[in-house]
């Protein structure tokens, strides 16, 4: 299993395999398609945003010389419109996603933190700020959306220190985040999404702003898909005090019936209110993975 | 060998079948699994697989030597050695065989010969044999000894069942678990109503099987008895006893140097009568005396010597030319003597003896040594004290002066008594002393009943030496106040008697009344415990031994001649006792209350608990052992930190 420690989070192939892509498909209209591998984007955006030193060979229309007489210190002006997204990393840190089979490298939560660092760190090489919102039972960790190295440093030490935990509680948790979402931003939400296929489209619907994107990871282990175990077992459920002896071999047809279904309704619903749903099982390379999601979203850019 | 002390807790390992069972039923669904979620996943019907062998055999295994482990545990295990096998601790049997000679009629060798086979074969475990004459251990030489055991052949001795069974207690092993006695005996009252034990404090049970319960029949020939007749002739009396309830007539046959003499006799029921022959004196040599053949058979013959006896050696130590006193006092006892035995076939010749120093030859009956004084000196005192330390009998009566006799036996170590000084009545005025009662049972006392204790007890006592008997002497004759007129002194082999008075007139009336022969007689002949005066005369199994230590064992019925004695050894009487004891007194005097549990134990009975090297706590520990590793083989399997999966419960 992977290494929680920050560096580790960065994983070379799955960011080989990122920089291919354009990760922001929609954000092509605002400009972030352009932004990608560049420095930051000076754009001529109507809202000032900030002041950042000059560098030489900047165009010195934007020198602010105002500033200059005052400080004697050369300074250019950036403004909103060129920016970057606000990424939000939007992590279930629940029981279930403890889950790790025979077949996966790591448990859900792991890979769905793995795959939150490489898009955190490309999020952030385009300037984007990049934020991140860790839920359970309650808020565990809640990080306010900026932009620079060492922002990305804590957001990076907040993933590796994320434990599975809890029962997730989706209308305690996504009510807060709503709510301080900023103006606009791209919401990423990595989640196993268990049993949560009437709760979730409700709180992702605001995908369907032309403000926000929501891209939803869904994580699953490739035991939840195909009941791989062939003794009978006494299953016990991670979120709460329940069990149900049963044989695999009795109801593994039923069971993946079942659990198509959900993922196909899951699917439908999300995509329904705006957000964009895409399926991770734990035994796939991450680099894969989103490589696999990140060009479906050219595509459909 | 491996032996149990509960054996019936072993049942409890028709338990093991449970695990077993239990292994063959038990569904695979122990193992748990956490899940994300059981939104799809219900109860199923697991199936059942018809299996063929429990599962989880290990498992199985261990659990079933843990109960086997705990079941063993219980039943209290031990370890037997080799020599404490149950072959050699188990049961223990001694048979015992009255072999005596009563055994031989009444038709009990044929009622021994039919039981002995059944005996045998009713016997477990190990077997002892055991009779009055000799022992077989336990093992295989006892039962053929039984085996081939011919009962006709019965030893011709009185029976001793008390010292038999004490010896046969003996051939009993230390380990021995059940301890068993089986006596097959006719229980005749004279063998065994004296004999005890405590059969039932040493853990023995005691099985007594009666033979010859009908005893009808019989007439005994009791014995022999010759005097001196006139005309060179002498009277042999031969007493019949008739042991039936009915007048019995019989035949008395005089057998004697080739000639036969019969009578024809009538004798009462339960009663003796005599047959009188008179043969001429010293032509025969062996006599035999016979009835005719009966129920028992071994008492119709009677042998005795037709020879007179030797004459026995009575020698005095000479007394002083001038010591008149005890002139007459040799003189009274000398004539004493000649005159008691006159009429008797053992005859006594007396004699007096210078006894030298080196004299120690103990081939004198008896050594007077009248008025003890310093006359005798004290090399023929040495002599005489060797000659009674070699088995000899002396006779000492006090010199005139009494503190010199008392200095000299002082001097040479024989006076157990102290000295309380001379007692002189008549000098002080005061009444003589009296012989007092003498101890009822004594020989004395039956020989002083009726007439002639009368004329003892009314001798007179005007001198005598006042001496309290201390360490082994004790006194035979009494006077007022306890004062010892005869004291008796084991010295070596042989005995001093010591007599305080002298056989005179100036010191007693003894010698001048009519008991004073008797007296006289039973002081030769040690007060009972010399042999009849026709020679000696024993039984089948007794033993005669002679002063100087030799011994002659009566082993059949016969006339033998043994150094200076001629001998005649019968069978002996008691075993013409017709009665016997019920077998209910014979267990109780032998202390039984009948066939003992193997449970009971008393005494130095091993019980079987203590046999062996227990093994309980070893299995105790291989169980605990087992119990441990079974634990933690079922135990629930922790939690992988790394593996979120296994997470249990106690996070959500």
């Amino acid at each position: 299993m992977a290494d929680t420690s920050t560096a580790n989070l960065l994983d070379p192939f799955a960011l080989s395999r990122i920089e291919d892509f354009n990760l922001l498909g929609r954000m092509v209209a605002e400009g972030v398609h352009a932004g990608l591998h560049k420095s930051i984007h000076h754009g001529r955006g109507t809202e000032f945003f900030q002041y950042r030193s000059y560098s030489p060979g900047e165009d010195l229309k934007f020198v602010d010389w105002k500033v200059f007489a005052r400080s004697n210190h050369l300074y250019t002006k950036t403004f909103e419109e060129e920016t970057n997204t606000v990424c939000y990393l939007v992590i279930d840190t629940s029981a279930s996603m403890g889950y790790a089979g025979k077949r996966s490298p790591c448990n859900k939560l792991r890979y769905a933190v793995m795959a939150a660092a490489a898009l955190a760190y490309l999020a952030s090489r385009q300037g984007d700020a990049v934020g991140l919102f860790a839920y359970g039972e309650d808020v565990i960790d809640w990080i306010e959306p900026r932009t620079g190295q060492d922002h990305l440093q804590v957001v990076y030490q907040s993933l590796a220190k994320l434990k599975p935990s809890g029962k997730s509680n989706h209308a305690k948790a996504w009510p807060k985040l709503l709510g301080r979402l900023p103006g606009r931003g791209l919401v990423l939400y990595f989640s196993d999404m268990l049993e949560a296929e009437e709760e979730l489209p409700e709180y992702l619907k605001f995908g369907q702003s032309v403000r926000y994107d929501c891209l939803s990871f869904q994580i699953l282990d490739p035991d939840e898909l195909d009941l791989p175990y062939k003794e009978a077992l006494e299953f016990a459920a991670m979120e709460e005090r329940k069990f149900v002896p049963t044989y695999p071999d009795a109801i593994r047809d039923e069971y993946q019936e079942a659990m198509n279904g959900f993922r196909s309704s899951l699917h439908s619903l999300l995509t329904g209110v705006g957000a964009e749903h895409a399926e991770f099982c734990t035994d796939q390379s991450i680099g894969n993975a989103l490589g696999f999601f990140l060009h479906h979203r050219e595509h459909r850019g | 060998m491996l032996s149990f002390t509960y054996p019936v807790l072993l049942w409890g390992l028709v338990g093991l079948s449970l695990p077993i069972l239990a292994h063959m039923v038990h569904r695979h669904t122990t193992r748990r699994l956490n899940f994300p979620s059981l939104r799809f996943i219900r109860i199923s019907q697991i199936p059942r697989k018809g299996r063929n062998w429990p599962t989880d055999i290990l498992l199985l295994l261990m659990r079933l030597l843990l109960a086997a482990c705990a079941v063993l545990c219980l039943a209290g295990p031990r370890w037997l050695p080799k020599e404490a096998s149950p072959q050699s601790s188990g049961q223990e049997t001694i048979v015992i065989l009255d072999n005596s000679a009563s055994m031989g009629g009444w038709g009990i060798p044929d009622e021994v010969s039919a039981l002995l086979p059944e005996l045998l074969s009713s016997i477990d475990g190990k077997l002892g044999a055991a009779t009055f004459t000799e022992q077989h251990p336990l093992g295989d030489a006892a039962r053929d000894f039984l085996r081939n055991y011919n009962p006709s052949l019965a030893n011709l001795a009185k029976g001793s069942p008390e010292n038999t069974i004490s010896s046969a207690l003996g051939l009993f092993s230390p380990e021995s678990v059940s301890r068993e006695v089986v006596v097959v005996s006719d229980f005749q009252t004279s063998d065994w109503q004296l004999a005890t034990a405590r059969l039932d404090s040493l853990g023995v049970s005691l099985r007594l099987i009666p033979v010859g319960k009908i005893r009808g029949g019989n007439l005994s020939v009791q014995g022999v008895r010759i005097t001196p007749a006139d005309d060179d002739q002498i009277r042999i009396w031969t007493q019949i006893k008739n042991y039936t309830a009915e007048v019995r007539t019989c035949k008395v046959k005089l057998q004697a140097g080739g000639d036969e003499w019969k009578q024809d006799l009538s004798v009462a029921p339960d009663s003796v009568l005599q047959a009188q022959f008179l043969l001429p004196r010293d032509v025969y040599i062996k006599g035999r005396v016979s009835i005719d053949e009966d129920a028992f058979s071994a008492d119709n013959t009677y042998h005795f010597w037709l020879m007179a006896p030797p004459a026995r050696k009575i020698e005095f130590v000479m007394t002083p030319r001038d010591d008149e006193i005890g002139e007459e006092e040799s003189f009274f006892l000398r004539t004493a003597i000649v005159s008691s035995t006159e009429n008797e076939w053992q005859k006594y010749l007396v004699t007096h003896h210078s006894f030298k120093d080196s004299d120690t030859k103990p081939d004198r009956d008896a050594v007077f040594i009248p008025g003890l004084g310093k006359h005798v000196s004290s090399g023929q005192i040495s002599s005489i004290l060797q000659y009674a330390k070699a088995g000899g009998k002396v006779i000492v009566t006090p010199g005139e002066s009494p503190a010199e006799t008392i200095s000299i036996l002082r001097e040479q170590g024989f006076l157990e008594a102290d000295y309380r000084g001379f007692k002189d009545s008549s000098a002080s005025g005061l009444k003589p002393y009296r012989i007092q009662g003498l101890v009822e049972g004594t020989p004395l006392a039956k020989l002083f009943s009726g007439e002639a204790g009368k004329d003892l007890y009314l001798s007179k006592i005007s001198k005598f030496v006042g001496l309290r008997p201390r360490g082994d002497a004790r006194p035979i004759i009494e006077l007022d106040d306890s004062w010892p007129l005869i004291l008796e002194s084991p010295l070596g082999k042989g005995r001093v008697f010591l007599c305080t008075t002298r056989f005179h007139g100036s010191w007693c009336d003894l010698p001048l009344r009519n008991s004073f022969l008797p007296l006289v007689r039973e002081l030769l002949t040690g007060f009972g415990e010399q042999p009849e005066s026709q020679g000696p005369s024993i039984s089948v199994g007794e033993t005669l031994s002679s002063p100087d230590g030799k011994k002659f064992e009566g082993t059949e019925p016969g006339l033998f001649q043994w150094e200076n004695e001629l001998i005649a050894v019968n069978v002996p009487r008691e075993e013409s006792v017709s009665g016997v004891l019920p077998v209910d007194t014979v267990r109780e005097s032998l202390g039984s209350a009948g066939r003992l549990s193997t449970n009971k134990q008393n005494g130095p009975t091993k019980p079987e608990d203590e046999l062996g090297e227990p093994l309980g706590q070893w299995l105790a520990l291989l169980a605990a052992g087992l119990f441990l590793a079974e634990s933690l083989w079922v135990r629930p399997r922790s939690r992988k930190k790394e593996d979120v999966t296994e997470s249990t419960l106690e996070s959500t």
